[in-house]
């Protein structure tokens, strides 16, 4: 721990001289300019001065980006990571956990809050939650395979959660599946020689900078308090949420008007079904059928005021071109299906949502009572 | 490779800049230049690179050609070939698909099979404007007023000159043939800066402005049907902004980058939705293409020379082929002919003096027509344009705004401000004094974060 304090102050000394050392240069050429304003060595000192901070912009937020690392991309840790890297945690865990699971729950940051032990209690299956955040098609077939090939798991089950944007057409794959790991191995086409490009442009991103401004200003806050963590059967809990909940801050109607704002870009693009995800998809379901994991799918719900902010944006008929696809895929390869998209359906309360599209751990119970109407050893 | 991208911006753009000036013998610069366009074109596409390089070549030979030849028929001969092969492949790449389908729609209606087959061609980007480029090149040398170029590698640069190889500005051989008979070997502070304040502008245009109103527009534009008044509204002059943004940003942006090899382009927006009056909107707007419209369209057909009948009549069909230079779609014929018929109803109201005398009522007047205008140039398919048409009247109801977030409704007001009452990035005098130099550079920096969202710039379609 010194040490990395250590190395800390060092790199962070080293950025102060570099800004210190650029001011200096910045003032003498500020004084030289002023003095020779409409010549041809006015319009340099404009060139330089113009460079100058065009460089040292960028290199200040880039670092800030590379120090604080809100998204876990880059190995330092000044402060704790804001997003939770789910997948390869998730990949780690599927190894070590003991014993070994015989049912898998995959899907987005939706199904995290689905208890394992819930699973467990209906099926009598020992039961794993492998939901990661904004879960495509590709991430099921991926974490399946990794499940079987890698972790050398032998499940008896797997419950697939999707989401309407399981197929979407424009959304690239997720960004940790770009990068050279076991998980990536299994995806058909490798994105891997995009990663340290990608990796590169990230630094300079308004995305990845909010993120660290974001961070740097939570961490400030809340010290080293994390954010959000899994327990040992996957289940995730938000630390952050259950704070604001337990302090009385949570403001539902925000959250939804966040939701839809942060959703609407998403389905814009989102034009048609990924003939990719598509296959992904049918893939998933062929591969656990050959190996005898009984499948069952279902569509994630949501809040019906986020189902509406986005109808304009093409959400009604992309949620029917998914219902029949998951619908025939799913038939294709005797896997049960069930629509769960409105709280309803399954009748879960719709309070319990604490955004507009998640839900807290009290859906569970619902949501699993529908999937195995006759509990306990359903699955054997 | 988009001018609005990391890799171009941190890769491309530097080893571009680093060759050109570092190279010395203008041959050696100009193959550097031309195999480097070559690059930035093949970045996207590979495939299509022979085409563009089939075009140069006959181009080329056809200049030649009519140069050498005192024949009136020989000259126009091989005018007749460079015009048949680069409109043949404009026609081709562009329109076939257009053809094909409204051909075999007619013979369905008559009750007739398939008499075209569909073959699902990809339009090669840029090639509008490469070959507009081409064109006048022979065009220029057989009414005599440019020389051949001097040689297959002078004309070969100027056609693929990579800032404005994909969407403009449309530059003439004469706008070049003197800069590159004398190529600069030094690049002046005096033209880096103004090369930096053009490109930066540009860009900043571009992700600040244009970026921020597009998936909005877009979503208007292609979401569901039935929208109401307010919606319609602001989706109409949310593109209407975005489009002006997007185009003029990349112009403003070629035009930098040319001045950062050493080189001049013309300029390409001059604020056009300050018009006063519909044909002043055409001197404003995409103004190479409007003067490339006038000088090898409009003029020889008679201009306006000829009757009031007559000169309607070139309008009409200089417009309705330059809404068909745009995309192969009856939408874009529409707009064209709508311009067409906006301009000839100007010229007879001019020589009736029925114009308005006042400027404000003009500007007023003008917007609103070719932001109606917008619509058929939009609109996926006719009917789409008909019913929001329905939803400016108000035949739909109001509707309601809650679709627009936050950021295009600060936008949308802010990009109007700029265009109707602020200079445009020529009219504004760039001066040596730090405070500009540090807003440039913010702008850039700005524009530069936001690259990993960045789109594609509308008229790459084209």
């Amino acid at each position: 721990m010194p040490l990395r304090r250590g190395w800390v102050r060092s790199k962070l000394i080293s950025t102060i001289s570099g800004v210190a050392f650029l001011h200096t240069l910045n003032n003498l050429l500020q004084v030289r300019q002023a003095e020779r304003a409409g010549s041809e060595s006015a319009w340099r000192s404009f060139l330089s001065r113009f460079l100058l901070t065009v460089v040292l912009a960028l290199i200040c937020i880039g670092s800030l980006n590379y120090f604080v690392n809100p998204e876990g991309l880059y190995g330092t840790h000044l402060v704790p990571q804001i997003l939770w890297g789910a997948r390869p945690q998730k990949a780690v865990m599927l190894k070590s956990v003991q014993p070994p699971p015989e049912a898998l729950i995959m899907g987005s940051s939706r199904v995290m809050t689905i208890l394992p032990a819930e699973v467990q209690a209906a099926t009598g299956l020992r039961t794993f939650n492998a939901g990661v955040d904004s879960a495509k098609a590709e991430d099921f077939y991926i974490l399946l395979r990794y499940a079987v090939e890698q972790a050398h798991l032998r499940p008896k089950l797997l419950i697939l959660g999707c989401d309407v944007e399981v197929f979407h057409n424009h959304e690239p794959v997720h960004y940790y599946l770009q990068q050279p790991s076991l998980l990536a191995s299994f995806l058909w086409h490798s994105e891997s020689q995009h990663w340290r490009w990608q990796t590169f442009t990230k630094l300079l991103s308004h995305q990845e900078t909010q993120l660290a401004v974001e961070s740097l200003y939570k961490s400030v806050r809340r010290k080293t308090t994390p954010f959000s963590h899994a327990e040992a059967d996957g289940h995730v809990v938000d630390d952050e949420w259950e704070r604001e909940r337990a302090a009385g801050r949570q403001d539902l109607q925000r959250e939804i008007r966040f939701t839809i704002d942060r959703f609407r870009p998403r389905y814009d693009d989102y034009t048609g079904l990924s003939e990719e995800r598509l296959a992904y998809f049918d893939a998933t379901l062929h591969y656990a059928h050959d190996h005898g994991i009984q499948t069952i799918v279902f569509l994630t719900p949501t809040r019906p005021a986020v189902e509406e902010g986005l109808r304009q944006h093409g959400y009604e008929e992309r949620k029917q071109e998914v219902t029949a696809a998951l619908q025939r895929i799913s038939s294709a390869w005797s896997a049960r299906f069930h629509d769960f998209s409105s709280a309803e359906s399954f009748g879960g309360d719709p309070s319990h949502f604490y955004d507009g599209v998640h839900y807290d751990d009290t859906f569970a119970p619902g949501l699993i009572a529908k999937m195995f109407p006759v509990r306990a050893h359903a699955i054997q | 490779m988009l001018f609005n991208s990391y890799v171009f911006i941190f890769c491309f753009l530097p080893a571009v800049l680093a060759g050109w000036w570092v190279l010395r013998a203008t041959p050696a610069r100009l193959t550097f230049l031309t195999l480097a366009s070559y690059f930035f074109y093949g970045w996207w596409d590979w495939r299509f690179l022979p085409l563009m390089i089939a075009s140069t070549t006959v181009d080329y030979i056809a200049g030649g050609k009519i140069a050498a030849s005192e024949s009136p028929q020989v000259r126009k001969r091989w005018l007749v070939y460079s015009l048949s092969f680069n409109l043949a492949i404009l026609g081709f790449f562009k329109y076939y698909g257009f053809f094909a389908d409204s051909v075999d729609r007619v013979a369905g209606a008559m009750g007739a099979t398939t008499l075209l087959p569909t073959l699902h061609l990809i339009l090669p980007i840029g090639i509008s404007f490469y070959t507009f480029n081409s064109m006048s090149y022979t065009i220029d040398i057989y009414r005599g007023l440019v020389r051949p170029a001097k040689s297959a590698l002078h004309f070969s640069a100027f056609v693929a000159l990579f800032p404005h190889l994909v969407a403009g500005p449309i530059v003439r051989y004469a706008d070049i043939e003197d800069q590159f008979a004398a190529l600069k070997t030094r690049l002046s502070s005096t033209q880096a800066a103004l090369g930096i304040y053009f490109f930066a502008i540009g860009l900043g245009k571009k992700m600040l402005i244009a970026d921020r109103l597009a998936r909005p527009a877009a979503a208007f534009f292609d979401g569901p049907a039935q929208h109401g008044l307010l919606p319609a509204c602001l989706g109409v002059l949310g593109y209407t902004f975005q489009l002006y943004f997007d185009f003029s940003g990349y112009s403003d942006m070629a035009v930098g980058l040319a001045h950062l090899l050493g080189i001049q382009f013309p300029q390409n927006f001059n604020s056009p939705y300050k018009a006063v009056n519909i044909s002043d909107f055409w001197r404003r707007w995409h103004m190479s293409l409007s003067t490339w419209l006038r000088d090898y369209l409009f003029i020889p057909l008679g201009g306006s020379r000829g009757s009031l009948g007559r000169t309607a009549l070139n309008l009409g069909i200089t417009m309705f082929l330059g809404g068909l230079w745009h995309g192969a779609n009856w939408t874009f014929v529409i707009w064209g002919l709508y311009h067409g018929v906006l301009l000839a109803a100007y010229f007879v109201a001019k020589r009736r003096g029925w114009v308005p005398g006042s400027a404000v009522v003009g500007r007023v007047i003008t917007f609103v027509a070719v932001t109606l205008g917008w619509v058929f140039f939009r609109a996926e398919s006719l009917g789409r344009a008909v019913h929001i048409f329905g939803d400016l009247a108000g035949l739909h109801g109001l509707g309601s705004a809650q679709s627009f977030p936050l950021t295009f409704m600060v936008s949308l007001p802010a990009a109007a401000a700029i265009a109707f009452f602020c200079k445009n990035t020529w009219e504004l005098e760039l001066e040596p004094r730090p405070r500009y130099a540090y807003a440039l550079a913010v702008m850039l920096v700005a524009s530069v974060l936001l690259l990993g969202g960045a789109s594609p710039f509308l008229y790459f379609q084209f």
